[in-house]
């Protein structure tokens, strides 16, 4: 507990090289606090090798809580934090498949379109019904137009290829016909 | 040869959409898929205008917009920013960062030809 305390409190430190020896090592613990003191320093932390190191640490810790208090940072200002969180959610992959299905839910389309990206681009078991999900069901054309490429991509079947055909019934969009266009032909239609 | 746009994005099918508006309408096209692609290419060739999504996984369009515009040779390329994000904080993130201007996505083709024709001075802003 007192070496847990010590390297929170170095995650404060003026000298960057202690802040980044910290957050290596708080990727050997898995309490809540240190999640919580990682999450914050990805946040805030002004380093991005510091940033990084925080990364790394909440993979390696990677339990759902890790997934729940990461998911809070896709609604940063910085986009960096934001890509940043979106890259843990992807490694984390099935373990935060709770956390992101509800992302995909989220009222914000931004929060929505990284979801689609973390899905997409992530290690998730069935990520092609998931994406079909939004395609068939998200009122947003950027977030549909982001999970009609990702299937394009990792999709192929006949529910999938019928998802696309929807999409042309439910938006008239010049760039979504053109991605639901470019997403059958990769699936060799 | 027609101005040179430099389409910085991660998703191949939205670089894909641009080149073939823009090459239809005598521009040439070269792409980047992240931040770190698009300053070396930035660095090596001479563009007339810069397109960039910002959320990128490796390298945000704010990353990119930041070290064109701390470069002497590139600051005065253009840059169009076209992102989903749409908040008010996102697009003073983008305009501080250096761009000339913010657009959300998605984006019909006769719009995205008059950013293009307006920032690489084919046609005037009023024309």
């Amino acid at each position: 507990m007192e070496e847990l305390s010590r390297l929170i409190e170095l995650l404060n430190s003026e000298d960057e090289m202690e802040r980044l020896h910290a957050a290596e090592e708080l990727g050997d613990h898995t309490s809540s606090e240190a999640i919580l003191s990682l999450v914050s320093c990805l946040e805030k932390d002004e380093s991005r090798v510091v940033q990084e190191a925080c990364v790394a640490s909440l993979c390696r810790i990677g339990t759902e809580e890790v997934a729940e208090e990461v998911a809070k940072l896709l609604r940063s200002s910085d986009p960096y934090v934001r890509n940043a969180a979106s890259e843990v959610l992807q490694l984390l992959g099935d373990r935060a498949r709770h956390v992101v299905e509800l992302l995909l839910r989220d009222p914000d389309p931004d929060v929505r379109t990284l979801a689609v990206r973390v899905v997409g681009e992530g290690q998730f078991s069935n990520a092609s019904a998931l994406l079909r999900s939004v395609v068939l069901n998200d009122p947003d054309a950027n977030v549909v137009a982001s999970a009609v490429e990702y299937l394009g991509e990792i999709g192929g079947s006949s529910e999938d290829r019928d998802a696309l055909h929807e999409v042309r019934a439910r938006f008239s969009d010049p760039f979504l016909e053109y991605a639901v266009e470019t997403a059958l032909r990769k699936m060799g239609e | 040869m027609g101005k040179k746009v430099l389409v910085i994005d991660d998703s191949s099918t939205v670089r894909s959409y641009y080149r073939k508006i823009l090459e239809a309408n005598g521009f040439a096209v070269a792409e980047a898929i992240n931040a770190y692609e698009g300053i070396e290419k930035a660095l090596e060739e001479e563009f007339d205008l810069y397109l960039v999504d910002i959320n990128m996984t490796k390298g945000t369009g704010i990353d990119f917009l930041r070290e064109v515009r701390s470069n002497p040779e590139l600051v005065a390329v253009p840059a169009a920013v076209i992102s989903t994000e749409s908040e008010e904080k996102d697009v003073e993130l983008s305009l501080s960062a250096g761009a000339n201007v913010h657009f959300i996505k998605p984006l019909k083709p006769e719009t995205l030809l008059e950013i293009c024709r307006i920032l690489t001075g084919e046609v005037a802003a009023d024309g």
